[in-house]
């Protein structure tokens, strides 16, 4: 395996969806490869930011609660 | 509805707008109560995930038509676009976690849905491409490409150390 072959495949490798023979090969190859070795940590670091920093966004249940709450005038304010 | 926080999420990555995410989730929602009792088990939150895409898609064509663009290549080119924005000034009013979250959200929509299915969905890449209706090659291919986006970002010039023009 190349470098030019390995820096296709650290990402799906990083997400372990690499298949047992590219997984091994590319294993090989980065025990090998300082520059390839850097930038698979560097992919690793990315994803534990992305991980970590970025918000999942809030959720919109409160809202959608309100809007679709039964209305029947059965039904007191504040009670299910 | 099961699994609405997981459709918001994607729908707000989506669109990038807190109320647009909204009528996309409620279009989902309608669309997905009237076939929610054929869905089982662990297939449902893909499943939701794929009407909240589709209610995406169809919302993106009447209101964003720009935004779906099908060339990956031209995508890129937007996507690194080093004059897209002033990475000095965006320094000025951006943390780095704040910086990171602008980067994905400016990530061409093609990519930026792999990667939040990925990254906070936690979907196997095969349910990807279920999802996204793309052969799981593409899911690896645009996934890297996201990652590789991000990297290279330059709203995120500023946390890396770097100036406008070249590293320091």
């Amino acid at each position: 395996m190349n470098c030019r072959e390995a820096q296709t495949l650290l990402s799906a490798h990083a997400d372990g969806e690499l298949d047992v023979l590219r997984s091994h090969a590319l294993g090989k190859h980065l025990r090998g490869c300082a520059e390839c070795a850097a930038a698979f940590e560097s992919m690793l670091a990315l994803r534990r930011r992305v991980d970590a920093e970025v918000p999942r966004r809030p959720s919109c249940r409160r809202a959608f609660a309100r809007q679709w709450a039964p209305r029947s005038p059965l039904s007191p304010p504040g009670r299910a | 509805m099961p699994h609405l926080d997981a459709g918001h999420n994607l729908a707000r990555w989506l669109t990038r707008d807190a109320s647009d995410a909204e009528d996309v989730v409620q279009d989902a929602c309608l669309r997905a109560l009237k076939y929610i009792d054929a869905v089982h088990g662990g297939e449902a939150r893909a499943w939701f995930l794929t009407v909240v895409r589709h209610a995406f898609y169809d919302w993106c064509r009447r209101n964003r038509p720009a935004e779906i663009v099908d060339d990956e290549g031209h995508a890129l080119e937007l996507a690194v676009d080093e004059h897209a924005v002033d990475p000095e000034q965006a320094a000025l009013r951006r943390s780095e976690s704040r910086a990171l979250a602008d980067a994905v959200a400016e990530l061409p929509l093609a990519f930026r849905e792999v990667l939040i299915l990925r990254e906070f969905e936690d979907l196997s890449y095969k349910e990807i491409a279920r999802i996204a209706n793309i052969p799981v090659g593409t899911v690896m291919s645009r996934l890297a490409r996201a990652r590789s986006m991000l990297q290279r970002s330059p709203l995120l010039a500023p946390v890396r150390g770097e100036t406008q023009g070249g590293r320091q």
